[in-house]
């Protein structure tokens, strides 16, 4: 991207082959033999705000790897009630000092701050997990429908078009319940373990997005598989006899790296916004799981006495969501040949 | 009847309250979480109060001789508009078929007069006449209940009340299908009851009460010495037939009191303005100040709170009974503490703990862990919503002795106070062999308030040996579980407090500890209890005159407490009210849980 260099923009309506305009892709061709993915790299290291973003997401992996270290420096724990710090009105004496650094919670004084650390885990660890379910599952279906062609493409189209017509939402509060009853084994109203359930309720959500996610990446694959298929070098291949596996993930798959990583990226804060949504409503993940969403629905009864309860989970998932959304997009304007900037 | 704040409360902290009769949805407050649960009733546990031995003229709490008017109020002024802004928002404002806290006082404060009604007297809730000229006498074989109306009452279009239209409306009362929602005693009292279903199916014709010239006169199947607390009900007050709307009456309920409806938007607003056929000297309970009286329902408890606290232009001339939210609760208790009024509410809420499958030195154990503070504070509750309890009656009732708390023999103090000794009661535990004793209770998993008071409960009752099975379940499935005779719990089955209905023991301990309750599948027995002599001692003092009553029931409180143990008190509701600063003489009714609207003024 050459925001910040003095390379010549082209007047608009210009048809120009980009290799004659953009630096980077000069700088490729100077240097010999540049990957379309290295050119987009370079791009994205130029650009202040993928940058930018890029630091905050990493911020917020770093709180999530090291969440126990963080509430170890400050000396508490996620669990221990402070009852003694909150007075007769059931909030907090204090907003928040040296040993409770971004204060407790209101009725049971919990540590907020081990809390905020922990509660990042959940967006994370299910937001990427999901996203690379999505991702396998969607490019591997897409260039095998795509690809074949006949009765495989049918089916799977097929499929596609089913999952896309069923309602999310609904799906996703319908799902739990039943998943918790057929793996905890157990009729409704009788004893199950609160961490298994929360187990459930985390595989469950990656699950439920997973199944949601695929089939809009596998669409969009099939269709750019369609248009590859009949491309000389495909053709070649095929007609060197080489193995449709090899043609598949030799020959085809690089060539759609473009777009799988540009919709991988805009997954990503979907599935944090999506957890944080779902565990507001009370769906997605439950006590004793931390999750910022969970916190959120919690503390909006203690908004106008206690702010901080609310705004630092509210916080995290709006920084969150944005660095990474804006990541996404650096990603793919950086992979589009066509974008100036 | 259905208290709807406390319901609401408990929901939020412990669990629903189960007393309360049936009747749909009344409070769902916009904002409160806590209340959504108030939203589906339990059934009517209908308390089956027996009474086998003569009695007279009761007086216990009673005031017969009370004459209208109302005592005067020094310095009140008349005129100006009070608006009431509450949470809840009532489905219907239809005399037979409410059982409901805010629609009864609202009715019975500005509305409609009923034979009997309570008064505010030197800081104590009296039962005195309202529409009768006396609180009723009963015949020889106490079977026989007589009214006699005063002279000259009128409705709001200027037509005379008569004994028949009382008779007619307590009739109306039994069509439980037409107008559901309202109590049930009727039924289970008055001769027929049980076959009668009411005029619109049965006709006129009910052998249960009877009209004579000026007087009512109530015909029963089994001594009823609690029956002039019945005359309180709005069931009581008049309707004349041929104005019956039927479903249609709940719109504009004819008005015999100090304020008739002039605009009703149902669960939107209600604007009351002066009756002026109500006779003010006939009347020794209601005044009328304002002009006119303004209600808007599901408002935003916490916004209104705020408001009023701030008594800005109208906020300063309007009134809140849902309680002080936790958010001005400081202001509420240090600079605006003129604002507030509170008193006892008619609930109490109890742990209760199966006796029949957790063993009494488990269970001393338990009273000793308990953490009625830390639950407390989890459920936002704070000191305006509760007192501690140490009883299993409301200690205002009149006639109750509040004994001392009960210490144990173990060394737990039934106090409902502090966090418990986790220490000392894991050593009991291990004293009597039963270390890591299973607690099993069902719990609302789709509220965030009940999830936090369960972390707070169940990391505590761990912290003192027990081995906690918490089952997590939507709040209609607990309502159903909890109330099941046969359950996976042993603790907090069965009803979780018990608001009375009229202030006497007869509609309390029968409906919670008789032994004939363990034996049907869904009950709100307490403890499930099953002992014969209990059930005698129940029977011998629901017999007993209304004055001798009080004490009798008092002792056995603290005897079920010792002896049997089937549950912890813990905390008495507490019924709180504010106001703009221009409100004055706000007065809250221990027996109602709300304020006595009536005696309220307006500083113009």
């Amino acid at each position: 991207m050459s925001v910040g260099t003095t390379a010549p923009t082209p007047a608009e309506g210009q048809l120009e082959a980009p290799s004659d305009a953009d630096p980077d892709i000069q700088l490729a061709e100077g240097g010999g033999s540049k990957s379309p993915l290295k050119i987009a790299m370079t791009r994205l290291m130029r650009d202040p705000v993928a940058m930018i973003s890029l630091g905050m997401a990493l911020f917020f992996v770093l709180v999530a790897v090291f969440a126990d270290q963080l509430s170890g420096l400050e000396g508490q724990n996620t669990t221990d009630l402070n009852l003694d710090l909150i007075g007769d009105n059931t909030y907090p004496i204090f907003t928040a000092n040296t040993e409770h650094w971004f204060g407790i919670s209101s009725g049971l004084g919990q540590d907020l701050f081990a809390r905020w650390v922990h509660g990042s885990r959940p967006s994370l660890i299910i937001a990427v997990a999901s996203a690379a379910g999505v991702t396998i599952i969607g490019v591997l279906l897409g260039l095998l429908s795509g690809f074949l062609g006949g009765w495989v493409d049918r089916i799977i189209s097929w499929i596609i078009d089913f999952l896309l017509s069923l309602p999310f939402l609904l799906f996703a509060i319908a799902i739990v319940p039943i998943a918790v009853n057929r793996y905890a084994g157990t009729q409704v109203g009788d004893y199950v373990d609160e961490e298994k359930v929360a187990t459930i309720r985390f595989l469950c959500l990656i699950f439920v997005f997973v199944l949601f996610g695929w089939c809009t990446l596998a669409r969009l694959i099939r269709g750019e598989v369609l248009s590859l298929r009949e491309r000389e070098f495909v053709q070649a291949a095929r007609a060197l006899g080489v193995p449709t596996r090899v043609v598949l993930f030799k020959e085809m798959l690089p060539n759609m790296l473009g777009p799988i990583i540009v919709s991988l990226s805009l997954a990503i804060p979907g599935y944090v916004s999506a957890e944080a949504g779902l565990s507001f409503l009370g769906v997605g993940l439950r006590s004793p799981s931390i999750s910022w969403g969970l916190t959120v629905a919690t503390a909006q009864n203690s908004f106008q006495a206690h702010p901080i309860y609310l705004w630092l989970p509210v916080l995290g998932i709006a920084l969150l969501v944005l660095s990474l959304s804006l990541l996404g997009d650096a990603i793919a304007d950086a992979f589009n040949p066509q974008t100036r900037r | 009847m259905r208290w709807t704040k406390v319901v609401a409360l408990a929901a939020a902290g412990t669990l629903s309250l189960a007393a309360c009769g049936g009747g749909s949805s009344p409070a769902d407050t916009a904002n409160n979480q806590a209340s959504e649960s108030a939203g589906t009733g339990g059934e009517s546990p209908a308390a089956n109060p027996t009474s086998d031995a003569p009695e007279e003229k009761a007086s216990a709490g009673f005031m017969p001789d009370a004459k209208g008017p109302a005592p005067e109020i020094a310095g009140a002024k008349k005129g100006g508009t009070l608006i009431i802004n509450a949470a809840g928002a009532p489905t219907t404002f239809d005399p037979s078929g409410q059982f409901i806290q805010d629609v009864n006082q609202i009715l019975k404060q500005y509305v409609t007069r009923t034979l009997t009604g309570y008064s505010m007297r030197d800081g104590k809730s009296v039962l005195v006449p309202d529409l009768a000229t006396d609180l009723g006498t009963v015949s020889d074989d106490g079977l026989t209940w007589t009214f006699t109306l005063k002279k000259g009452l009128k409705y709001e279009d200027g037509s005379t009340i008569k004994a028949d239209d009382v008779a007619y409306a307590i009739k109306r009362s039994f069509a439980q299908e037409e107008l559901p929602g309202g109590p049930t005693y009727q039924l289970d009292y008055l001769k027929d009851g049980d076959k009668y279903k009411g005029p619109y199916k049965d006709g006129d014709k009910f052998a249960g009460v009877e009209a004579k010239g000026d007087q009512v006169i109530f015909h029963l199947r089994k001594k009823w010495p609690t029956l002039p607390y019945f005359g309180a009900f709005t069931q009581t007050s008049p309707i004349p037939k041929a104005k019956d709307t039927k479903t249609e009456y709940t719109k504009h309920p004819l008005s015999t009191g100090p304020y008739k409806f002039s605009t009703y938007k149902q669960g939107v607003e209600l604007t009351l303005v002066r009756n002026d056929q109500w006779d003010p000297k006939s009347d020794p309970i209601r005044h009328a100040f304002p002009d006119k009286v303004q209600f808007n329902f599901a408002q935003d408890a916490p916004k209104v709170a705020a408001s009023i606290m701030a008594s800005n232009g109208p906020d300063a001339f309007t009134l809140s009974y849902d309680g002080v939210d936790a958010s001005i609760y400081n202001k509420a208790t240090t600079t605006n503490k003129d604002q507030v009024s509170t008193a006892a509410g008619p609930c109490v809420s109890y742990v209760t703990m199966d006796t029949r499958k957790i063993p009494r030195d488990v269970r001393e154990a338990i009273a000793m862990a308990w953490p009625y503070e830390a639950i407390r504070k989890g459920a936002q509750m704070t000191k305006l919503d509760y007192s501690p309890a140490s009883s299993i009656m409301a200690p205002q009732v009149p006639g109750f002795d509040k004994y001392e708390p009960i210490k144990l023999p173990g060394g737990a103090v039934l106090n409902g106070e502090g966090n418990g000794d986790p220490a000392k009661a894991k050593q009991m535990l291990k004293d009597a062999g039963k270390e890591n004793f299973v607690l099993s209770y069902y719990y609302s998993i789709d509220n965030p308030l009940s999830v936090q008071v369960n972390t707070v409960r169940k990391q505590l009752l761990e912290k003192a040996g027990f081995k906690v099975k918490d089952i997590g379940l939507p709040r209609t499935e607990v309502r159903e579980k909890t109330i099941l005779s046969k359950s996976d719990a042993n603790l907090m089955q069965g009803a979780s407090g018990w608001c009375y209905d009229w202030p006497s023991g007869d509609g309390v301990y029968p409906a919670l500890f008789k032994s004939s309750l363990v034996k049907s599948q869904q009950t709100y027995s307490t403890g499930f209890l099953s002992d014969p002599k209990l059930d005698k001692e129940i029977d011998r003092i629901s017999g007993l005159p209304v004055e001798e009553q009080g004490p009798e029931w008092s002792t056995l409180d603290e005897k079920i407490l010792k002896d049997y143990l089937p549950l912890l008190p813990d905390y008495n509701s507490k019924a709180s009210a504010i106001y703009g600063t221009k409100v004055k003489n706000v007065i809250v009714d221990p027996n109602q849980g709300m304020p006595e609207f009536a005696s309220i003024w307006l500083d113009q």
